[in-house]
């Protein structure tokens, strides 16, 4: 039988796609505070759905050059972006 | 970093089609975008300090603590916040918090003053003469523990997320420390000014590490005066070892620099310690200068459940 656990993995990657999009930061953690098979969400999440660059992006058309600022003057980023 | 149009981070923000708007104070400045998407708005504020030690002395809430580097996301109370949709006032209850606080109610936060358990509950005991922490608290003083104890950045209470670097310059400044920073809420009792009125949290640090045998500056609780009417803390005692062992080197660094290439204040620091940490950069190192940074960062890696 098919799990959440494997709708939210690689194994069926279309689907995850779609899933993903509906799911907040706080269901990513809820989740993988349940269950280890939630181990890989996180990450997965953040290099999707939460894609600092895709954040960014929005901002600034080349988000590497940004963050390349931002690390060379110690700067950090804040605010209602986070949240939204 | 000056907040004026030679501001590389300025420059990068103008040459994406931001326009300056107005100001909110003299270190703050308000970018709208005319290209991307008109009406997205940046604020940019320029410090003298670590951008932490801005963020951690103003924050309007506990959900303000979430924050991006270059590399990684940090959230400090990723409970409180995201699973129980809840967080606490940091500051008085004035119009700019008003705003923040009118933003976290419309996305679904509850803002408490401070956990009603704390105001009847220490986390401290005194067995055998010495400062013990309390073990067996009940569920409830479980969010005590959660929002009252020694909180360093880099600690296990932290979710830290590391994001791709692919493709991006790697700073000189390390992130040990940033993570290195330590903090704690402590409770502010109401004042007299109307904004005052609401007993709160607020967070206790300091940015006065800063030393010249160290390449960089950390954030520490400022914990010394908080405990003058009883025993010192774990940390408190340790911290302010830290701050005797750089004092001492600071002095000792001063010593071999031929007399007119002292900083003018050298004499004032032989008399005065507590002068040490505020001559950086006046005056030049000795290239055989030695930094500690790795020692204080090693010290402020320390278990914070040691701290108390």
């Amino acid at each position: 039988m098919v799990s959440l656990i494997d709708l939210l993995s690689n194994i069926y990657a279309p689907i995850q796609t779609m899933i993903l999009p509906y799911f907040s930061i706080a269901d990513v953690i809820n989740l993988t505070l349940i269950c280890k098979g939630f181990d890989q969400l996180q990450s997965t999440f953040m290099a999707t759905v939460y894609s600092i660059d895709r954040l960014l992006g929005r901002f600034f058309d080349d988000p590497l050059e940004f963050r390349s600022l931002q690390g060379k003057y110690e700067a950090i980023v804040t605010g209602h972006v986070i949240h939204g | 970093m000056a907040n004026d149009q030679s501001n590389p981070i300025t420059q990068y923000i103008k040459s994406n089609g931001y326009e300056e708007h107005s100001w909110a104070n003299e270190d703050a400045k308000e970018y709208i975008s005319t290209v991307t998407l008109p009406g997205l708005a940046i604020t940019l504020f320029c410090v003298n300090t670590m951008p932490i030690y801005e963020l951690l002395s103003n924050c309007a809430v506990t959900a303000s603590l979430y924050f991006i580097t270059w590399n990684k996301a940090y959230a400090l109370f990723p409970y409180k916040i995201p699973v129980k949709s809840e967080c606490y006032l940091l500051q008085p209850m004035d119009n700019p918090i008003l705003s923040w606080l009118r933003f976290f109610q419309s996305i679904g936060l509850t803002i408490n003053t401070f956990s009603w358990v704390q105001h009847r509950t220490t986390l401290r005991t005194e067995v055998d003469g010495d400062t013990m922490e309390l073990l067996s608290l009940g569920q409830a003083e479980h969010d005590v523990r959660e929002l009252a104890r020694y909180r360093r950045i880099g600690d296990k209470h932290t979710w830290m997320v590391n994001m791709d670097t692919r493709g991006l310059q790697v700073p000189d400044t390390p992130d040990a420390v940033l993570e290195s920073t330590t903090f704690r809420l402590v409770i502010q009792s109401d004042g007299e000014e109307d904004s005052e009125k609401v007993s709160r949290y607020s967070i206790s640090c300091d940015d006065s590490l800063k030393h010249s045998v160290l390449k960089y500056r950390y954030v520490t609780i400022n914990d010394f005066d908080e405990h003058q009417d009883r025993k010192e803390s774990y940390y408190s005692a340790r911290l302010s070892a830290l701050w005797d062992r750089l004092n001492e080197t600071t002095q000792l660094q001063l010593s071999p620099i031929p007399k007119k290439d002292r900083p003018a204040q050298y004499i004032a620091v032989l008399n005065n310690t507590w002068l040490a940490s505020e001559i950086k950069g006046g005056f030049e190192l000795p290239s055989t200068s030695k930094f500690y940074d790795d020692e204080v960062i090693a010290f402020l890696a320390i278990k914070s459940n040691r701290w108390v």
